[in-house]
């Protein structure tokens, strides 16, 4: 049995124009150890399917679907249950590192709390574990550390911080939501390094959502593309980055600069915008984008075609693209 | 946080140093003739004269300044023109009212304004949350001399149950806190009501914040999250505003007290005011500026101690 | 068209409609005291004291058999002319010295601060009812008590919004066109600091008609024979067992008129400037 499987999850908020479509259908699982990434632009929905799975979604957003944690299905649990699982077999880190911790509670507080909460140490006892992590997470002086408050750490060791606490209780599963974007480049690597030792080391699966590909290629097995709400192409990433069956996913490699180019040649873009949630009508949201479009394309949504093994896309046109 | 807190007691005594001799200007030099102004303007001449003397008004000013600052530093403040006694010891008398009174308020403010206030917040845009507004935006239209006489309507008058003004004297026991419980609410709820509001935005800003989505992921409950993140937040602009509501207590009671007929430090500002008791005036006013600027000083330690991030600022 | 939808916006807010209706209440009563009233408020009728409320007289008698109501009508005037005319000496005079302070900089804008957070420093009542024994009571040394501290007010405010503005680019193209301090004060920075001063206005407003209760009941404020609110209320005290509605009228009066005023403050803000909108 999976980890954890998704089944036609949905997002949608009730607005004064009617109810929004932040997530139309995800689809997807993931077995223990595994590394998914989930990339896409701004806006495509990967970052609400993240707080969907955490049932960390603004209040007003409504999830539909099932949602199946090692055989409980997270959206039809109470909130006491969910947070029972939160920091404990779930745990998630985000994009701004600079703004997630609580200014006036010293970092060794602020590790020691999941502890306390979730295991049940008693404070010095979670103290001596909150030095143990921040060593795991290869924070310089860590027994100093405890008693700094986050505003006398830099990005990078605040993202260690995270890291740390998430971690604590030894989680199933990882979801790490643009992790290294706030972050300097030259942290980045060192970050993104120290994700991927860990989770190989602890045998957690990881969810690593990206708009960046370059680091969805180094360390995931999975990826998932999204845009406008849906789940337009998934497979193993070696695979997908190689055969790029959905002519979005073709889009965003044609769109990297090429080493080797001619300077001066202009940089290709995918023409268009990503539309409105609530303009996209019925049939393939990319359809206004897409160079291979037919009329077929708008008039219904795209069949999930096979490409591969494990490898699927949501498009008509995938024998022109593979 | 050494140098800090030095700066900030240097600050200190400079502001009282400038509000004693603004004081003393207003009162003393402004006037033209105290003499004059506190007998009256039908006064005998000579009446006036001896006063002039008796008071040493005939020295420069510059000397009377300086002789007055040493008589409050020594803690001499001069007889009271009117009632005859030694200023300090009227003070003493009227503060034995007026301090617990301004303290009993100033809890009942505090406990209500937080209560509600983080209520209303955790019920944001729902009927608790508009109930609450609601309640607060007349709550801060009530006059609270109103506010007391509608009190003693219904507690003193309809239901009998508290007097309706006057105070025993504390040498009756914990039964003088019954003529002490009508004041401290009537003075509480307008305050409560402004300091409600002032804690229901700061809490909702802190809301907004993303140290709340990670406690939340930690699988804090809501009601934890609020307790043990946001409110030590919010508290800055908070304890600012109740900096300010303490100090403008004593002047509240000023009236509160003529309400209930309390012998306090309020009903002894006003009554010397009202009879031109240039003395106790002076005296008294310099001491509530310096209460002022105490509580701003305490105000600027508690947000030292309440965000780590100030420490080290400037 | 630019005040259709002023208008529009402002009557959409809630806060602001009940607020007009309230406050227009109030002006309604005094505009109608100029003209008519049922009894005289000050004619005294011994012998038909502490009467219930009748046909005759809507709201009772006092304890010197005034009509009550009357009285309150006329008192409505008193509150209003402290409250408006404290306020115009306060925006007067708190705007000139803020603009002064913001355009000048340096020790002028420093000393201006110095000023206005020492009067911060001393509990309004106590300055005016200082203000008020020195210079004895009366409506007019109470405008001007009142008036004093509203001063600080708005020299503060108009001092922080003027630095805002001026700190903009659109004033750097302006005194590079050759305009003059005075000129670029009044063409540029004024019409977009108004609508913070209308706010506050409306709002200072409540808190003078407050004040002006408050030194009235203590005897400090308007002087019999002209009625007003917190006196009334005051002379109730002595009677509360034998006539609590006393109380009751000239409170309700006072409240209205500054629950009113907050409302309408509260609209007017959200509707001129919805980023001033806190989290609502």
């Amino acid at each position: 049995m999976a980890l954890l499987a998704v089944d036609k999850l949905a997002v949608h908020m009730p607005t004064l124009r009617g109810k929004v479509p932040l997530v139309r259908e995800v689809n997807f699982s993931i077995e223990r150890g595994e590394t998914l990434g989930i990339v896409g632009e701004s806006g495509c929905g990967k970052t609400m399917t993240a707080l969907a799975l955490m049932g960390l979604l603004p209040d007003r957003a409504i999830p539909s679907g099932q949602i199946v944690f090692e055989g409980e299905d997270l959206l039809a649990q109470p909130e006491s249950r969910l947070c029972q699982l939160r920091g404990n077999r779930l745990a998630m880190i985000f994009q701004e590192p600079m703004s997630a911790l609580n200014p006036v509670h010293t970092i060794g507080h602020q590790i020691a709390e999941s502890l306390i909460l979730h295991r049940g140490l008693s404070s010095s006892d979670a103290a001596a574990e909150a030095v143990r992590l921040l060593d795991l997470v290869r924070m310089p002086e860590p027994r100093a550390r405890l008693s700094q408050y986050p505003h006398q750490l830099s990005g990078g060791q605040r993202q260690r911080v995270m890291i740390a606490i998430a971690l604590a209780c030894q989680p199933d599963i990882l979801i790490a939501d643009e992790p290294t974007t706030a972050l300097d480049v030259t942290v980045q690597a060192q970050i993104l390094d120290l994700i991927h030792d860990l989770v190989d080391e602890l045998g957690m699966a990881l969810i690593l959502i990206s708009h960046d590909l370059g680091i969805v290629g180094d360390i995931t097995d999975r990826v998932l593309v999204m845009y406008a709400g849906r789940v337009v192409e998934a497979g193993p990433t070696v695979e997908l980055f190689h055969r790029r069956a959905h002519p979005y996913t073709r889009g965003l490699f044609g769109a990297l600069p090429q080493p080797g180019r001619t300077r001066g040649s202009p940089l290709f873009a995918i023409p268009g915008t990503v539309p409105d949630p609530w303009s996209v009508a019925g049939g393939c949201a990319f359809a206004d984008r897409c160079l291979l479009v037919e009329p077929e394309c708008r008039a219904a949504l795209p069949p999930s075609v096979e490409v591969g093994p494990a490898h699927t896309a949501l498009c008509r046109r995938t024998d022109v693209t593979t | 946080m050494i140098s800090f807190t030095l700066r900030r007691l240097a600050a200190f005594v400079a502001t009282l140093f400038a509000t004693s001799l603004v004081v003393f200007l207003v009162l003393e030099v402004l006037p033209g003739d105290p003499a004059l102004l506190m007998l009256g303007i039908d006064a005998q001449p000579d009446a006036v004269a001896a006063l002039r003397t008796k008071l040493g008004l005939d020295r420069p000013p510059v000397e009377r300044y300086l002789v007055w600052m040493a008589g409050l530093l020594r803690g001499d403040l001069g007889i009271s023109h009117t009632y005859g006694s030694s200023v300090s010891e009227l003070i003493g008398e009227r503060l034995v009212l007026t301090l617990p009174l301004a303290l009993i308020a100033m809890a009942l403010t505090t406990v209500i304004a937080l209560t509600l206030g983080v209520y209303a917040a955790s019920k944001h845009n729902t009927i608790g949350d508009y109930g609450v507004m609601t309640a607060t935006q007349v709550g801060i239209a009530v006059p609270n001399f109103w506010f007391a006489i509608l009190l003693v309507l219904l507690f003193a008058v309809a239901l009998g149950w508290l007097p309706a003004g006057g105070f025993p004297g504390w040498s009756e026991g914990p039964i003088a806190l019954k003529s002490l419980i009508l004041p401290s609410f009537a003075l509480a709820v307008v305050q409560a009501a402004i300091l409600a509001r002032v804690t229901r935005s700061a809490v909702l800003e802190v809301l907004r914040e993303d140290f709340v989505r990670t406690a939340r992921a930690k699988g804090l409950t809501r009601t934890q999250t609020l307790w043990r993140h946001v409110l030590r937040n919010a508290l800055i602009p908070v304890v600012t505003i109740m900096g300010l509501q303490f100090s403008n207590l004593l002047a509240g009671t000023i009236i509160i007290e003529n309400v209930f007929y309390l012998p306090g430090l309020g009903r002894l500002i006003f009554q010397s005011i009202n009879q031109r008791d240039l003395i106790v005036v002076k005296d008294v006013v310099v001491l509530l500026a310096a209460k002022v600027v105490v509580i701003n000083f305490v105000v600027d330690m508690l947000y030292a101690v309440i965000d780590p991030r100030l420490r080290t600022a400037r | 068209m630019k005040s259709d939808s002023f208008i529009m916006r402002c009557l959409r807010q809630r806060n602001f409609v009940i607020g007009l209706v309230l406050t227009g209440v109030v002006i309604a009563a005094a505009l109608l005291s100029y003209v008519w009233t049922p009894h005289s408020p000050t004619r005294i009728n011994v012998p038909g004291r502490l009467a219930l409320a009748s046909s005759t007289h809507w709201f009772g008698t006092d304890h010197f058999g005034r009509d009550v109501f009357s009285m309150i009508l006329v008192g409505s005037r008193n509150s209003i002319m402290v409250g408006i005319v404290a306020v115009t000496i306060g925006v007067a005079i708190g705007v000139a010295l803020g603009l002064l302070a913001s355009a000048k900089r340096g020790w002028v804008e420093d000393l201006v601060m110095r000023m206005a957070d020492f009067t911060f420093a001393f509990p309004a009542i106590l300055s005016a009812i200082l203000i008020t024994a020195i210079l004895g009571p009366g409506t007019i040394n109470s405008i001007l008590a009142i008036g004093i501290f509203n001063i600080p007010v708005f020299a503060r405010i108009t001092r922080g919004a003027a630095n805002a503005i001026l700190a903009r680019d659109f004033i750097l193209a302006a005194r590079a066109s050759g305009k003059g301090q005075i000129r670029i004060v009044v063409e540029h920075v004024l019409p977009n600091i108004s609508n913070v001063l209308i706010v506050q206005a409306t709002i200072n407003f409540a808190l003078a008609i407050l004040a002006e209760a408050g030194l009235s009941y203590l005897g400090l404020g308007t002087q019999p024979p002209d009625p007003s609110w917190g006196r009334m209320l005051n002379e109730s005290q002595t009677f509360l067992f034998r006539a609590p509605m006393l109380a009751i009228y000239p409170g309700a009066a006072i409240m209205t008129a500054v629950l009113g005023l907050n409302l309408l403050g509260d609209g007017l803000r959200d509707a001129l400037d919805p980023r001033l909108a806190r989290a609502r």
